[in-house]
């Protein structure tokens, strides 16, 4: 797969995982432009382990927590965050980060994902070691 | 503002200039608000990630990192013409045309007698410029517990901006315990800011649009280039952009400065019967140290040690009701705890909304879904806390100008930054004090942020003033020690730094030198 389809690919995954959407031309051109940094130029390793987010989209939790928790150096997770600021400045998933306002039992749930994000960071791990 | 004052005085003034611009963004930004921005501008990621993505922080944060992409400009061509080597200080500095003034957070503080003293400032010069700067530049604030510490007691000043519920609630909270706060030296009060709430010229009042670190298009917040746009309409002024000042020379009736035009190298030379130098406090260090070719002498530095703590306040979790949010400084947070109004620290607060998300993402410890599902619930709560200390030099604390082959300049200046134990410790009391006062304001300090030396961007002492005319050394009214025309506008005289906000305090020294320069 050549290096524009898989930063396309890559684009699609985190799109979804995040907003629930599709990515959009203008987010995929921004994304493959933005990795080209040489602080998030990926290595054999790191290579491996995107192609595997890329067969397996339902793993994108469970490594996102592992990166977030355990190795936020790890260039995959840089790649997330800038995936992440160029969706924020989108007026197509506007509705998605906008601020919002919640209710004062909102605690509970984060609480409640706090534990997930525990459990999630520990499989991811697992994962990560055997990939 | 030296140049003001002495284009008012009508002599004629010539200024030579890094003249750095923003060619990138200027006009890009619509004149819109930030939400709205957010919801409809299609190629918004320009100035809030950058054309180049510069704007999206990818390794270890330094000194200028923070500056968002239409600021960039400020420290443009830096590492090239003004090179600097250090493993203790950070420093930032700028070839801009309105210099780091372009960056300024506008707090405005007035030294006390007693800072003035130490600082080795006249107290009655001083206080008269404070008035006059102030009416130049257009000043909002309020008298309240701290208008000692700020220039809330100034005769000219606009009503202080609006708080959004960042600041609303923590002076609320203030209010409920500044009884056993001002017992224990804690003051709390509006800042005086030089922006404009009220329209004056063609600057309009501020329009709480959040964009205050991306641009200014009402000009509400004051910066330099308003003074030289100005002044560039006068006859007996000339600007003269896109030089690096390199040394003068004294002869027996006028100064030779030699500069380097930036896009050729080629080397110019000016000739004045007098010569002001405001470089900043580093930039006129290198000046004059090349101008006595004293290279390898060591001379003192004086930078605020900085830190900033980011802190919740719980009251405000998952409350984003504010549709305008106000990115500077909405409240000031001073420490005095002999009362003496000497050795103040100070706290500035601030809201978070349009540094956006995403860099506070980078640094949470969790999945970049979750995380920002936590940090949705917990923005509206974020309060942040910038900590300057009170700064004397010492023996740490130097820099000097050595040779090397590899710069432009010819030369490298190296800077060596190191606090005593005594002052760590110190710096670390203050900042236990700080989060308790903040705790007693229900607002809970998260970290301890230090982003090293010089990360606060107030710097002086290079060339401290003495009574005695000695080489390295200003005079009380501000002329080079060993020199009979040459003077020095910037911080690079004060002997102390107060933790108070240093730029307002420069741009009245500056007014002072100028007016001795004009006597002199």
């Amino acid at each position: 797969m050549d290096e524009i389809s898989l930063s396309r690919q890559e684009m699609g995954i985190y799109c979804k995982y995040l907003t629930g959407l599709d990515a959009d031309e203008q987010c995929l051109l921004l994304f493959y432009r933005a990795i080209q940094h040489e602080e998030t130029v990926l290595n054999d390793a790191e290579i491996k382990k995107l192609q595997f987010i890329i067969r397996n989209p339902g793993s994108m939790g469970l490594i996102d927590s592992a990166l977030g928790m355990f190795n936020p150096e790890h260039a995959l997770r840089k790649r997330m965050v800038i995936a992440f600021a160029i969706l924020e400045t989108s007026p197509v998933y506007y509705e998605f980060f906008k601020p919002k306002t919640f209710s004062r039992g909102h605690i509970f749930t984060l609480f409640a994902k706090g534990i997930q994000e525990a459990f999630q960071a520990i499989a991811g791990s697992i994962i990560l070691i055997l990939i | 503002m030296a140049a003001q004052t002495l284009v008012e005085k009508g002599v004629q003034v010539l200024m030579l200039d890094g003249g750095v611009t923003d060619s990138e963004y200027a006009g890009t930004i619509p004149d819109k608000d930030y939400l709205t921005i957010k919801q409809q501008e299609t190629n918004q990621y320009e100035y809030f990630i950058g054309k180049n993505f510069e704007g999206i922080p990818f390794g270890h944060i330094k000194t200028g990192e923070h500056l968002t992409p239409p600021r960039k400009f400020m420290i443009d061509k830096v590492r090239h013409w003004m090179p600097l080597s250090s493993n203790s200080f950070f420093p930032l500095e700028s070839l801009a045309l309105g210099g780091l003034g372009n960056g300024w957070g506008l707090g405005c503080c007035m030294f006390s007698y007693s800072e003035l003293k130490e600082a080795g400032l006249d107290s009655v010069a001083m206080n008269s410029a404070y008035e006059t700067v102030g009416k130049r530049i257009g000043i909002s604030g309020t008298g309240d517990d701290t208008s000692k510490y700020t220039a809330g007691h100034l005769s000219e000043l606009m009503p202080s901006i609006e708080m959004d519920s960042t600041g609303k609630n923590l002076y609320q909270n203030y209010q409920r315990e500044k009884g056993k706060l001002n017992k224990n030296g804690f003051f709390m009060g509006r800042p005086s800011l030089a922006l404009l709430t009220e329209n004056r010229g063609n600057r309009k009042a501020y329009q709480y649009k959040d964009l205050d670190f991306y641009c200014n298009q009402d000009k509400s917040a004051y910066r330099p280039t308003f003074t030289i746009d100005d002044l560039k309409l006068k006859s007996n002024f000339t600007y003269i952009g896109g030089l690096v000042v390199l040394k003068f020379e004294e002869g027996a009736n006028s100064i030779r400065v030699e500069c380097k035009r930036q896009d050729n190298y080629e080397t110019v030379v000016f000739e004045c019967r007098k010569l002001v130098i405001a470089a900043s406090c580093l930039s006129s260090a290198r000046i004059v140290l090349r101008s006595f070719d004293a290279y390898n002498v060591q001379l003192p530095i004086i930078s605020n040690p900085y830190s900033y703590l980011p802190a919740l306040q719980p009251y405000l979790l998952g409350k984003d009701t504010d549709q305008r949010k106000v990115g500077f400084a909405q409240l000031s947070l001073f420490y005095d705890p002999d009362f003496t109004n000497t050795n103040v620290a100070m706290s500035s607060i601030y809201s978070y909304r349009s540094m956006m998300a995403f860099h506070i993402l980078k640094e949470t410890p969790m999945s970049t879904k979750h995380g920002f599902e936590f940090l949705q619930y917990m923005m509206p709560a974020f309060t942040i806390a910038g900590l300057f200390h009170p700064e004397h030099g010492g023996p740490g604390k130097y820099l000097e100008l050595q040779k090397t082959a590899g710069s432009i300049t010819g030369d490298v200046l190296h800077v060596n930054y190191k606090l005593t134990d005594a002052e760590n410790q110190k710096v670390a009391f203050n900042e236990r004090k700080f989060t308790q006062a903040l705790r007693q304001l229900s607002c809970f300090v998260l970290k301890k942020m230090n982003p090293g030396h010089g990360s606060g961007i107030h710097y002086a002492g290079t060339l401290p003033f003495s009574n005695k005319n000695e080489k390295f050394k200003l005079l009380p009214n501000g002329k080079l020690g060993e020199t009979k025309n040459v003077y020095v506008a910037d911080g690079s005289g004060f002997t102390y730094l107060p933790a108070k906000g240093l730029t307002f305090s420069l741009m009245a020294n500056a007014h002072n030198v100028a007016l001795n320069a004009l006597q002199g």
